[in-house]
């Protein structure tokens, strides 16, 4: 009987997960656009310098993905508020299904968005540079190439920043629905973190550096794990609470 | 940026407060077949970026640099103090005289002055009516580009010094994501790739005879 019960939870996840993925097609359509406009953004040099010295003089200007991935984090971010709203809750109850199965399918979904956002954020990322060296009228390239290895470190992390930001995201929309007073409270918060002081540095700040000036893979995995695990239970937790509300 | 991200997610949150909220809009476009073309065009750039024929330009080895910094340095110093004839003759670019018709000569730098180089002369102790020149150079490199040298050309009872045809270069630097140089031991988030290179030292060293007034700025370094 036990078995049976597990079996059949984990089915309805399943097929909850199945139906979103299917039905969710904004999502993806929304993806693909955000990230057209990241590639048009990204075409202008993410940076750039140029000196002279005697009759030699030049510019280098550089180019990189990093527009295309924040713009991967925003959309992201957003997608998993909208998520927690009503018009996806409703999807659930084609469904028999509890409020946990909603949240773990919704998780998994926004875990394979993530993914997918992660793959196409750095392929992207090298849709750039060809248009770079094949469109522009250039001297010289300098760079380093890119091995399988770099590509696949880059992919997971990059799907692992994503997937914090949709844990985030789906933090932020569960608060938002338990209260309309955190669609004040969570930009207040935001905005004051970005200038009250930790130490020497600000808040914000010094989280972000918790993750992005780690430099062992193995320790960001698990601290981005951890900080995932954390978010989402942390949503699942409230949004039970927000189903006794109702 | 972030503050643009931050209006656009406020407004977000705005939004689905309202009513039921709001999905994506998926404007009108099936949003799985969209991401699987999209996915498939990627993936034929991502290929094609790794097989069309550029060629990544190398990055000049810091230690190479110092070395031709060094290099440098020894003969600036050598002319200074006129020992440029214990300088190695491998920095030696050529050595010529011309021959001299009259008692002076003109010294013509271009207007802007030169690019690069340096001029220095010495007195011989002959009169033997020619001009000595011994023209000195060491690499300019540029990410192991190499440039043309100065020119100088004895016409007329003039010694012209001619700077190099100016060169601009467009250099793209295509640098790796952050998420990938966060854990790469690259430089960090946002970094740069290093454009780096010296322009070399040129010098010409004349050697006039004894009787042969010069017009123009030169420094002797042996009168």
């Amino acid at each position: 009987m036990m078995s049976l019960t597990e079996i059949s939870f984990v089915e309805v996840v399943r097929k909850q997960h199945a139906f979103k993925l299917k039905s969710y097609g904004g999502v993806f359509t929304s993806l693909v656009m955000i990230q057209f406009i990241a590639l048009l953004f990204s075409f202008g040099a993410s940076g750039g310098m140029g000196s002279s010295s005697g009759s030699i003089s030049y510019e280098i200007s550089y180019y990189s993905g990093w527009i295309i991935i924040s713009f991967t984090y925003l959309w992201a971010f957003i997608t998993a508020i909208l998520i927690t709203t009503k018009a996806y809750r409703n999807d659930d109850f084609t469904f028999v299904s509890n409020r946990l199965t909603s949240n773990l399918s919704n998780i998994f979904f926004l875990l394979t968005a993530s993914l997918i956002g992660g793959v196409t954020a750095l392929l992207a990322s090298n849709v750039i540079k060809l248009l770079v060296v094949l469109f522009y009228d250039l001297d010289y390239v300098i760079g380093a190439s890119l091995t399988i290895q770099d590509f696949f470190i880059g992919l997971l992390s990059t799907t692992l920043y994503i997937f914090m930001f949709t844990a985030a995201g789906y933090l932020v929309g569960t608060l938002v629905q338990l209260h309309k007073l955190f669609v004040i409270i969570i930009p207040a918060v935001f905005i004051g973190g970005l200038f009250v002081d930790v130490g020497q540095f600000q808040l914000i700040s010094r989280i972000s550096e918790f993750y992005v000036a780690e430099a062992s893979f193995l320790l960001f995995v698990i601290k981005s794990v951890i900080t995932v695990v954390l978010l989402f239970l942390t949503s699942i937790v409230l949004s039970n609470r927000l189903e006794v509300k109702q | 940026m972030s503050i643009v991200f931050l209006i656009i997610i406020v407004a977000i949150l705005v939004i689905v407060t309202k009513g039921k909220g709001i999905k994506v809009p998926n404007f009108g476009i099936n949003g799985n077949s969209l991401l699987i073309g999209y996915f498939a065009v990627l993936v034929i750039l991502s290929l094609l970026f790794y097989f069309i024929p550029y060629e990544l330009t190398p990055l000049a080895e810091e230690d190479r640099l110092r070395e031709l910094e060094d290099i440098d340095a020894q003969i600036y110093h050598a002319a200074n103090n006129g020992t440029l004839d214990k300088v190695d003759a491998l920095y030696v670019k050529d050595r010529w005289s011309e021959p001299l018709s009259g008692n002076s000569i003109k010294i013509i730098l271009p207007e802007e002055g030169p690019a690069s180089a340096l001029i220095y002369a010495e007195r011989k102790s002959e009169k033997d009516g020619k001009i000595d020149i011994t023209h000195y150079e060491t690499r300019s490199v540029f990410q192991d580009i190499d440039f043309e040298s100065h020119q100088l050309q004895v016409k007329d009872n003039s010694v012209e010094v001619i700077n190099p045809k100016p060169i601009h270069i467009k250099v793209a630097g295509l640098n790796k994501e952050f998420t990938i140089t966060q854990f790469t031991g690259e430089d960090g988030y946002y970094s740069n790739i290093p454009f780096t290179g010296i322009v070399g030292t040129e010098v010409f060293y004349l050697r006039i005879p004894k009787d042969v007034e010069v017009e123009g700025d030169i420094w002797f370094v042996k009168e």
